[in-house]
Order: structure tokens, then sequence, then C-alpha cells
């Protein structure tokens, strides 16, 4: 185990809430430049497809950079991260659930999002709730 | 399940923390098992109890 695991709330180390963060930047940064790349919508629609979800690589590794933290946690900590990952995955679900059902009642009308969330905001309420969902969890354990 | 956690680790006069540390484990894992609110896993009872040179039933027990 992490013997510089919090008492209370496991926090990740500053080394690796650095790489952390890193991956995420990286995807944002592969996200921003596909986007704006000059003339990219001319190219064929593979390559179009393929470069459109390279951020998903650098997420990919953020995922194996946080299951490689959780295995290093002891057991009741891993428990506390899999019921936060719940609320998390499930909040991530209803939330976007309930921005499309709005969409299409025509109660909502994001313009900008008719053709789908941003992959950003959609990672972003889903760390919110993994925040949310470790503390609630954390708490049942205090 | 019951657990005579506390009284062994004060027999000792163990702090949470250094309990924590013997067993390889968190302080607050230590307080969740002995304020009975989580159950450890059999190799977690097992170091616990080869820690206290225990049998694993004397500081487990599912009897009230």
């Amino acid at each position: 185990m992490n013997s510089k695991t919090h008492p209370c709330f496991p926090y990740p180390s500053k080394g690796l809430s650095l790489q952390l963060n890193g991956w995420v930047i990286a995807a944002l940064l592969l996200s921003a430049g596909t986007r704006w790349w000059p003339g990219h919508e001319s190219w064929s629609l593979i390559a179009r497809n393929l470069i459109a979800i390279l951020p998903v690589i650098p997420l990919i590794f953020y995922a194996r950079t946080f299951a490689r933290w959780v295995r290093g946690l002891d057991e009741l900590q891993q428990r506390i991260q899999l019921r936060a990952w719940f609320f998390a995955a499930m909040a991530t679900i209803y939330a976007t659930m309930i921005v499309g059902m709005l969409q299409s009642a025509n109660v909502l009308r994001l313009t900008q999002w008719e053709h789908g969330l941003p992959w950003e905001g959609v990672f972003g309420v889903m760390i919110i709730a993994h925040i949310i969902g470790s503390i609630i969890a954390s708490r049942e354990y205090r | 399940m019951n657990n005579h956690l506390r009284e062994l680790r004060t027999e000792k006069n163990w702090s949470q923390g250094e309990l924590a540390d013997k067993l390889g484990v968190s302080r607050q894992t230590i307080n969740a098992i002995e304020t009975e609110k989580y159950d450890p896993s059999l190799p977690l009872a097992f170091k616990v109890a080869r820690l206290f040179k225990r049998p694993i039933e004397d500081v487990f027990s599912d009897r009230p």
C-alpha cells in the first residue's frame, strides 16, 4: 500500500497528479490541434476519423495511470474508489441523458452541441462526480 | 462482524497509525475495522491475527 495515503481521503501523490494532469493536457492539446489544424476538412474521411479520435490515446494512458494508483491502495481505499467510480459513471450517464432528453424536447437549445456533447465537458463532469463520490464513500468509513 | 482489535491494540500501546503501518494499510482502514464499519478481507484478518499472535477467532467473531 502507498504509505503516503491520506488517513481520510486518498489523494494521488504530487508526481502521480502531474502525470494524470499531463495526460489530460495532452488530450486537450491534441483535441484542439486536430480541430484547428488548417485544411483538415479536405483530408480523407478515414484520416479525419483517425485524427479526431487521437485524444483517446492519452486518455487511455490516464486510465492506466489511475488504475496503477488504485492497485497500490489498501483494500478499504480500493472499495472507496470502486464506489466513487460507480457514482461518477452513473452521474455522467444521467447528466448526459438529461441533457439529451432536454434537447430532444426542445427545452434546451444548445446549437453548438447539436451533434453531441463535447468530450471535455463529459470528462469534466465525470472527474467532478468522482471527487464527490470519493468524499461521500470516504465519509461512510470515517 | 465483531472484533477485539481496539482492545488488542491498546494492550500493546499502539496507535491506530502504528498498527496501520505494521499491517500496511491506512489509518482509516484500522479505524473502520475497529468501529465495525468495515469487515476486513480474509488475508487481512489473518495478518491481524498473526501480528497479535492469536487465533483468528480470538480477534474476529460473527457472534454478538
